[in-house]
């Protein structure tokens, strides 16, 4: 047979693909409106930067995601309610079906009081208390954010608050998604997943595999350089950061693909080394982050 | 096909020697500079060639080390990263999770055996994957 005639079975399709596949799943995604499940948004021990990330969000965006796929009844920054009138709207919620999306460790010191995030019938809320609350009864647990997954920068040594990381706190099964701060992508692809299929395919740590499936540095773009051993001297250098400390091949995300800021640009396309923000062990195990 | 790379140093030299005496019988002076354009471009290609048997060498050769020397080699500066586990020393330049010559908190230049039993539990694997460049005396 002659390489000349043969001609991809698939090659029809397959230009048609993607469009087949955005408008299946906003068609699964639709059907659920009128139903939508609840989503609360905790903001533990942690600096509240994964909601700020999610604000960033888009194709779908932030308006898609709260219209047409949750319904987010409880959320520090987003929520229009304050005081004891939006504690009492999270405590509402627990007798009804709702995902949990936790970001921040779990401080678990002197009882959580390292981490108030309410005021109720006279008395602290802490952390601990209300993700032991929501944890108990939630559809999907979401550990969004190194900090909620593993640990991350608020369970760094000599960790003063004794923070702990949602599945290690509530040992249950938590789907993590890490990354300082998790990429909006990541964490509405992991909900719009849920909402369409169930629960996506995790690997070891927890984490989805379509998103952490393989290392940074398998699908670098510069990756050629390392292959070759050239290597930048300094930051601001084109060629491979590994010199220079990079952990991309030791952690796991698809950042060089996906990017961030409207898939503008990502560490490494700006000449700065992975310094591996969605690795199990970051930041202790990740420093020193820069290395001449 | 010239895998070896002794042979291609050997038909590098060559083609500088022929260059040499073309420039050597030239009249015109744009004749000359066609040459020496060629000449200057083989030579940079020698000397990678040169750089490259050296560092193939210098691997294969192995040293004693004191822990006092080990530590210059940290990966810093653009030097080799060596780890010394249980008084060998293997070098760690290339292998991909020593960005660096950094991998999860620990630096190298130093003797980490026991860290390293502790982390891995197939040692044996990681090890035979590691070149072996000396071995530590006291």
């Amino acid at each position: 047979m002659s390489i000349n005639n043969t001609e991809c079975k698939y090659s029809h399709s397959k230009n048609r693909m993607a469009k087949i596949i955005i408008k299946d799943s906003i068609k699964s995604l639709d059907k659920k409106e009128g139903k939508k499940i609840k989503l609360i948004w905790l903001e533990a021990a942690g600096c509240s930067g994964n909601i700020i990330s999610l604000l960033n969000a888009e194709s779908p965006d932030l308006k898609y995601f709260l219209e047409n796929m949750v319904k987010l009844v409880y959320s520090n920054s987003l929520m229009r309610l304050e005081g004891e009138a939006a504690f009492e709207q999270f405590m509402d919620t627990l007798s009804d079906e709702y995902i949990l999306v936790v970001e921040g460790a779990v401080s678990t010191k002197s009882n959580g009081m390292y981490n108030i995030i309410a005021k109720y019938e006279e008395k602290w809320v802490t952390g601990m208390e209300a993700v032991k609350l929501a944890g108990e009864r939630a559809k999907y647990i979401l550990a969004v954010g190194t900090c909620a997954s593993f640990g991350g920068i608020s369970s760094a040594r000599p960790n003063p608050s004794g923070s702990l990381s949602v599945k290690e706190f509530i040992k249950k099964e938590v789907i993590n998604i890490p990354g300082c701060p998790a990429n909006p992508q990541w964490v509405i692809g992991t909900i719009a997943y849920i909402l369409s299929f169930g629960k996506p395919e995790l690997d070891d740590k927890g984490r989805p595999i379509m998103f952490y499936g393989i290392t940074i540095h398998d699908r670098c773009t510069r990756r050629s350089y390392f292959d070759k051993g050239i290597f930048a001297k300094k930051l601001g250098d084109e060629e491979c950061l590994f010199k220079l400390g990079c952990r991309g091949p030791v952690t796991k995300t698809d950042c060089p693909i996906r990017r961030w800021n409207s898939s503008i640009n990502w560490p490494v396309g700006d000449n700065s080394p992975c310094i591996g923000c969605a690795q199990e062990k970051f930041p202790d195990g990740m420093e020193p982050f820069v290395k001449y | 096909m010239k895998n070896n790379l002794e042979d291609l140093i050997c038909f590098e030299y060559r083609k500088i020697n022929y260059f040499k005496e073309q420039i050597s019988t030239c009249d015109y002076p744009c004749q000359i500079s066609f040459y020496q354009e060629f000449l200057a471009n083989e030579v940079e290609i020698l000397n990678m060639l040169l750089e490259r048997l050296n560092r193939n060498n210098s691997r294969n050769i192995r040293r004693d080390f004191t822990l006092e020397e080990l530590k210059t080699y940290d990966g810093s500066a653009g030097r080799p990263s060596y780890v010394a586990i249980n008084g060998v020393v293997y070098d760690v330049s290339m292998t991909a999770s020593w960005g660096g010559g950094t991998h999860f908190g620990f630096k190298s230049g130093q003797e980490l055996g026991s860290d390293f039993l502790n982390c891995h539990k197939n040692s044996g694997d990681i090890l035979k994957s590691l070149t072996i460049v000396g071995k530590i005396i006291k």
